[in-house]
């Protein structure tokens, strides 16, 4: 990303909305690069990167691996400088620009999920690290459950273009 | 609503997915007849029993995968939450 | 017309003279005596009585106590008709004093079709009655019951069917005669939300055996749902003696305490597969009713059960109650329901009606069912009760008529999975054919629903019951576990399987007790008699469904709770059948009425915007939604922006295009494989247009696709079309080639696309562009660049035109998508530079004659009809929809080539006349009258020409350019217009674009 541009992110005004027990914030600007298996698929890109479907796995210096479809990771670099990417797969597309990125955070970030999303997010079912794809206010999402220092969290992903109405239905999915 | 047994996610919502129809393979495309092309095209077999169905996960791995329905009694050959039905044959 | 006048004090608006207790009405209704019937304070009673809430009824003020019922409340003051009857408008009060009440349904505001029955009191509320005009005493419509003939079953089919041009006629007088109450289009909207829940087990019911199932399962470790219906939890218990009343409050107690959630007011109103469940909570105060989306792995059904009316002459009148309605409002509200009372009873139930009204003061004839004597008839005057007649011809001077009559199974939920209710006539009631074994036993029942038995032997089949579902539900919840991808590992193998091995209740022998000798009402909600059922059996309706359907019976408010049986039974009786073999209706969701606002929820309408949205906006434009995207229609003026971009320079926000981008060693024959035409020689650096097509050689797609690199393409789709090529090429990918090295992935976000279009873009450009060589030789049309803009990298730029003009379509990453947009304004100031909108390039686009995909195209459009020979490769290999293409180029037998539909411009003989696209193109037959040979696909004014321009789609014969054709408009009016040599009206030749 060019440090010298602003960066112009997916909503208008602020990029927080807090309530009772939760909180939302936008992470967009964090670097995301997709990678594809290889194409003669022998799991190595699998083991490189640690975690399969399904999962994800902190890589240090801020990297989140995340396994978003059967062969595919999404590989978030943290907005901390520092993360490279490790050099795998046999393709990987620079995905920063097109996917917006929410945090949704606190004990009752699973309450206000529970209202736009049909996905079981009990512990057993959706632990921390687990990733899913879901429907969240109707958008396609990539859900990953990523808590901060024991606290609940969740990351929610979606093409930038549903951003700033997703941020919208969520917020508003709190607000009740 | 069903949940449909995707092999890669598991079981979900039919809401999430897609059913795309009767599985059935493409007629060479350099040797086919108008006949046997647009049977394959727009006939759908729809029986009152087990039949092969492709679904594609559409919200949750993107996959597209073939399973197994019982159209009279609307369940999976492998339900997600129960056993599986071993006394069932192919249609 | 009031005998007794209007006394000072009882107009509307004014205090009540008496306090608590009184009942004052306007009009008319204020005649009826009031006699106040709450009874001291008595133990077991939910209401409060240091909080007595006033409220209004038909305007007059009448207080309750916090825990009433508005019907209570409303019984409490003396008040003992609550509506007039659906059809013959005759008076009703109360029946059940619950939420299956049909006659007490009220209006309460701006709220209609409240159920008085179950809705709590609050102060202040405006309560009406409904479908009483001008008054509850003296109702207009009750008229009808002196014609009732034409109001008997299938009056709505027979009567107002013809002639048909009075249908408008007959449906202003239905309208006034129907039931239910007013909606106030001036409410404030309120909003119902829903949730999803993933429950272990689902109770529905939270009576005896329900609780103990709910306790017993949260104790194995299950999460469990407890769903009551009523208000509070105890079911039966809760207006029976002291050891019951306790407990209940012993199990609400242990559930809390086992951490079971509990919902009372709430229903589980449906059932689908894999016990899927709408559970609907209302509000006891009358707020939102919210929608509950709960997949639970295992359902207990522990509805209970609901008592039956008897069928007999007046058994509709006030005055006559079900035992359980007598004894709700004796013991729970402590309401006297009357004060000399015929119990007629043929169970437990009935009995200890009579015992309560003894023990309450009331003066009771206990008659006992179970010798045979029956109710003839409830007779009196004025909607109230005077007289009972018994069937040995004793006559009763009561105003109470109290009915034990039997029970009804609400099996609803379990028929829902399946199970049938099959009829038992030794017990007079249906139970569920297979309990417990539905859906590889995840939906179980207990309580009354599946049998009888003793408090402690309810209590032990609910726990059971309980335990059962629990060890169920762990083992779906292991398979889950083991299935879903992302859940937590699992230790341990499988719970094993667990047998249904509980000991199933008895069955209590019960008088099968349906119809007296007389007729009566059977459904009361849709005011449907023994005798309108006995007559549609006679027309022929011999199935209980198409009696159901005929006369309307179950399909009120009650939803068959209180009918069913008795509309069965009377069937099976005018048929000379059994009740076995009449069988029930289906039951279906809801289990109850549910407002459609629940089930509507809070509306998720997801939108798209690109990166410049705020931009747009600040600039003025008039937005346009074209799918899920919100996008800039015009910023003003769309004629104006038109001549800008043929004069000077815009700039077009296109971001909505679908853009792909496809790497890896195959990519090439993927393209091979999705267009019609070839792409093996594409140079690096090059861009081609292509058109996709269906398998059936129907267009389906069109945009340019761009080589960026030995293997890396840019491929362009239409942005309607997006999403659904994405889903297209992956199908392809994955179920016929699963072995290309190829990836796909959709980048249309990732871009924001700006089209920089004009005869000074490439001046504009070149402000702003430092590492491309932007010269008309080395970046010619139908190129691609990469290189940097207005400082950021990364940008793809390719010279193509749908415009027309000489344009760049940038792609930019898209979070400095705004940067680049001010820049390029910036920039271009002294040359002139605006932005342009949708309208202004749907305008530009069809001077050139470009088509677009479902506008121009629809469903039939094969590639042929627009004129695409040229493009369709039958030389190369395998490609999507080949066959069909194939036949259209080289034609099968039987077909009509003239007939064939072409893609034509379309030029109207009056310049200043714009046909309505989408209408019709005719053509002379030999025999005088006229033929549709097509229609108007697009047309606008032409600002650059100054006149009105067309595609269209006509037959091949009419075709041929210089063709006259005639377009007829929606008024029927005539325009002649003449086809043109080609496509585009404006520089054929394309000079602009390729300069």
């Amino acid at each position: 990303m060019d440090e010298q541009l602003e960066f112009a992110g997916p909503l208008a005004g602020a990029g927080e909305a807090n309530g009772e027990g939760w909180s939302l914030r936008d992470e967009s600007r964090t670097p995301k690069l997709l990678v594809y298996e290889d194409f003669e698929p022998d799991g190595a890109v699998e083991r490189q990167l640690g975690v399969g479907f399904g999962a994800s796995a902190a890589g240090g210096s801020g990297l989140l691996v995340c396994g978003i479809r059967p062969g595919e990771w999404l590989l978030l670099l943290g907005e901390r400088s520092g993360a490279n990417p490790p050099a795998v797969g046999a393709v990987t597309v620079d995905l920063t620009h097109g996917v917006a990125m929410f945090r949704l955070s606190g004990p009752r970030a699973r309450d206000v999920l529970a209202s736009v999303c049909s996905i079981d997010t009990s512990e057993e079912m959706f632990p921390d690290g687990a990733v899913c794809g879901a429907s969240v206010a109707r958008v396609a999402c990539t859900l990953v459950r990523d808590d901060v220092a024991g606290e609940r969290s969740y990351l929610i992903l979606s093409q930038r273009s549903s951003g700033r109405y997703l941020f919208d239905a969520v917020r508003d999915a709190g607000a009740r | 609503m069903l949940l449909v047994p995707c092999p890669h996610c598991g079981p979900r919502n039919t809401a999430d997915l897609t059913l795309v129809g009767e599985s059935e393979s493409r007629p060479d495309p350099s040797a086919t007849t108008p006949q046997e092309w647009r049977s394959y095209l727009y006939l759908e077999h729809n029986p009152a029993g087990w039949t092969r169905e492709t679904w594609y996960c559409r919200l949750g791995c993107g996959r597209f995968f073939v399973t197994e329905r019982h159209r009279g009694q609307n369940r999976f050959r492998h339900p997600p939450l129960g056993p599986a039905d071993e006394s069932a044959g192919p249609r | 017309m009031s005998p007794l006048g209007s006394g000072p004090g009882s107009g509307p608006g004014q205090a009540p003279g008496s306090g608590s207790g009184t009942c004052l009405r306007r009009n008319d209704d204020r005649v009826v005596p009031m006699s106040p019937s709450r009874l001291p304070a008595r133990p077991g009673e939910v209401i409060d009585r240091e909080r007595p809430l006033t409220f209004t009824w038909n305007g007059g003020a009448v207080t309750g106590f916090a825990g009433d019922t508005i019907a209570s409340a409303l019984a409490a003051s003396g008040c003992t008709v609550f509506s007039r009857s659906m059809k013959y408008h005759r008076p009703r009060g109360i029946l059940t004093a619950d939420f299956w009440d049909p006659n007490t349904l009220v209006q309460v505001g701006d709220e209609p079709n409240v159920r008085g029955g179950h809705r709590l009191l609050e102060a202040g509320m405006a309560v009406s009655a409904q479908n009483a005009w001008p008054s509850l005493r003296w109702d207009a419509k009750a008229l009808t019951a002196l014609g009732g003939r034409a109001l008997s079953a299938g009056f709505y089919y027979k009567t107002f069917m013809r002639p048909r041009w009075l249908w408008p006629a007959y449906e202003k007088v239905l309208a006034r005669f129907a039931p239910g109450g007013v909606i106030d289009p001036a409410s404030a909207p309120r909003r119902h939300d829903k949730r999803y829940a993933h429950p272990d087990v689902v109770v529905a019911g939270g009576g005896p055996a329900g609780l103990a199932a709910a306790v017993a399962a949260a104790r194995e470790g299950a999460g469990v749902l407890l769903v009551e219906h009523e208000h509070s939890l105890g079911g039966h218990l809760r207006w029976g003696t002291k050891s019951e009343r306790s407990m209940a409050a012993a199990l609400a107690g242990a559930a809390e305490a086992a951490g079971v959630e509990i919902l009372t007011d709430a229903t589980v109103a449906g059932r689908w597969e894999d016990n899927w469940l709408a559970v609907v909570e209302r509000d006891g105060a009358g707020g939102p009713e919210r929608l509950i989306k709960a997949r639970a792995k295992v359902l207990v059904v522990a509805a209970g059960l609901i008592e039956r009316p008897y069928v007999f002459a007046g058994n509709d009148r006030p005055g006559v109650m079900l035992s359980g309605g007598a004894r709700r409002l004796l013991n729970l509200w402590s309401v006297r329901p009357g004060s000399r009372a015929v119990v007629w009873s043929a169970n437990a139930a009935g009995d200890a009606a009579a015992a309560d009204l003894e023990a309450a003061g009331v003066v009771v004839e206990h008659v006992d069912a179970r010798t045979g004597r029956t109710v003839t008839a409830a007779e009196g005057r004025r909607g109230a009760l005077e007289r009972v007649v018994l069937s040995d011809g004793t006559r009763l001077e009561v105003d109470l008529l109290v009915t034990a009559a039997g029970w009804t199974a609400p099996t609803s939920l379990l028929n829902m999975a399946g199970v049938r209710p099959r009829y038992d006539p030794a017990a007079a009631r249906f139970f569920p054919a297979e309990p417990g074994t539905a859906e590889a036993g995840t939906v179980l029942s207990t309580g009354g629903i599946s049998g009888d038995g003793s408090l402690d032997e309810l209590v032990g089949h609910g726990e059971a019951t309980g335990r059962l579902a629990a060890a169920r539900a762990a083992t779906l919840a292991h398979r889950l576990r083991v299935a879903t991808a992302w859940a937590a590992p699992v230790d341990g193998p499988e719970p094993p399987e667990v047998p249904d091995e509980r000991t199933p209740l008895g069955r209590d022998p019960h008088p099968e007790l349906y119809r007296s000798s007389t007729d009566g009402i059977v459904d009361l909600s849709e005011d449907v008699g023994s005798r309108d059922l006995r007559h549609a059996a006679a027309e022929g309706f011999d199935s209980v469904e198409l009696v159901k359907r005929w006369t309307t019976a179950t399909m009120g408010s009650a939803q068959g709770k209180l009918e069913t049986v008795n509309t069965v039974a009377v069937l099976a009786e005018a048929t000379g059948s059994t009740i076995s073999e009449v069988g029930t209706t289906t039951w279906r969701p809801p289990f109850a009425p549910v407002t459609l606002g629940a089930l509507a929820g809070r509306m998720f309408e997801p939108l798209r915007i690109s990166s410049l949205h705020d931009l747009h906006v600040a600039a003025g434009m008039t937005p346009i939604q074209a799918g899920q995207w919100i996008r800039p229609e015009h910023y003003g003026d769309p004629a104006a922006e038109v001549c800008n971009v043929r004069a000077n320079v815009g700039i077009i926000d296109v971001s909505p295009l679908g853009k792909l981008d496809i790497r890896g060693p195959d990519a090439t024959d993927l393209l091979s494989l999705l267009y019609v035409n070839k792409w093996r020689r594409l140079a690096i650096g090059a861009v081609r247009y292509g058109v996709m097509c269906a398998e059936d050689g129907v267009i389906l797609d069109d945009g340019v696709t761009g080589r960026l690199g030995e293997e890396h393409y840019l491929m362009s789709t239409t942005s309607s079309g997006s999403g659904a090529m994405e889903v297209w090429i992956q199908n392809w990918l994955q179920t016929e080639h699963p072995d290309w090295r190829v990836r796909v992935t959709p980048v249309t976000d990732a871009y924001t696309s700006i089209n920089v279009a004009g005869p000074r873009s490439r001046v504009l450009l070149g402000r702003l562009v430092d590492d491309v060589d932007l010269g008309p030789e080395a970046f010619k049309y139908m190129q691609v660049r990469r290189g940097t803009v207005a400082g950021v990298a990364g940008c793809v730029m390719w010279r193509i035109g749908f415009t027309g003009e000489l344009s760049y379509e940038l792609h930019v990453p898209a979070g400095y998508g705004p940067h680049v947009w001010q820049a390029l304004l910036a920039a271009g100031a002294d040359l002139g530079v605006a932005p342009f909108g949708l309208e202004a390039q749907r305008i530009m686009r069809l001077e050139k004659g470009h088509f677009i995909v479902g506008q121009d195209t629809d469903a039939l459009t094969k590639a042929p009809t627009a004129g695409l020979e040229w493009l369709i490769k039958l030389d190369k290999e395998d490609f999507c929809g080949r066959p069909e293409l194939q036949w259209a180029l080289e034609g099968e037998p039987g077909d009509a080539p003239d007939a064939v539909p072409r893609l034509v411009a379309v030029q109207p003989t009056d310049p200043s006349y714009v046909p309505p696209e989408v209408c019709q193109i005719v053509a002379a037959t030999p025999d005088g009258k006229e033929r549709i040979i097509g229609r108007i696909t697009s047309s606008r004014f032409s600002p650059t020409l100054e006149r009105s321009i067309c595609l269209a789609q006509v037959e091949a014969v009419h075709a041929g350019p210089d063709t006259e054709l005639t377009i007829v408009d929606i008024t029927g009016r005539r325009h002649t217009a003449t086809v043109m040599l080609h496509h585009a009206h404006f520089d054929p030749e394309g000079e602009r674009l390729r300069a």
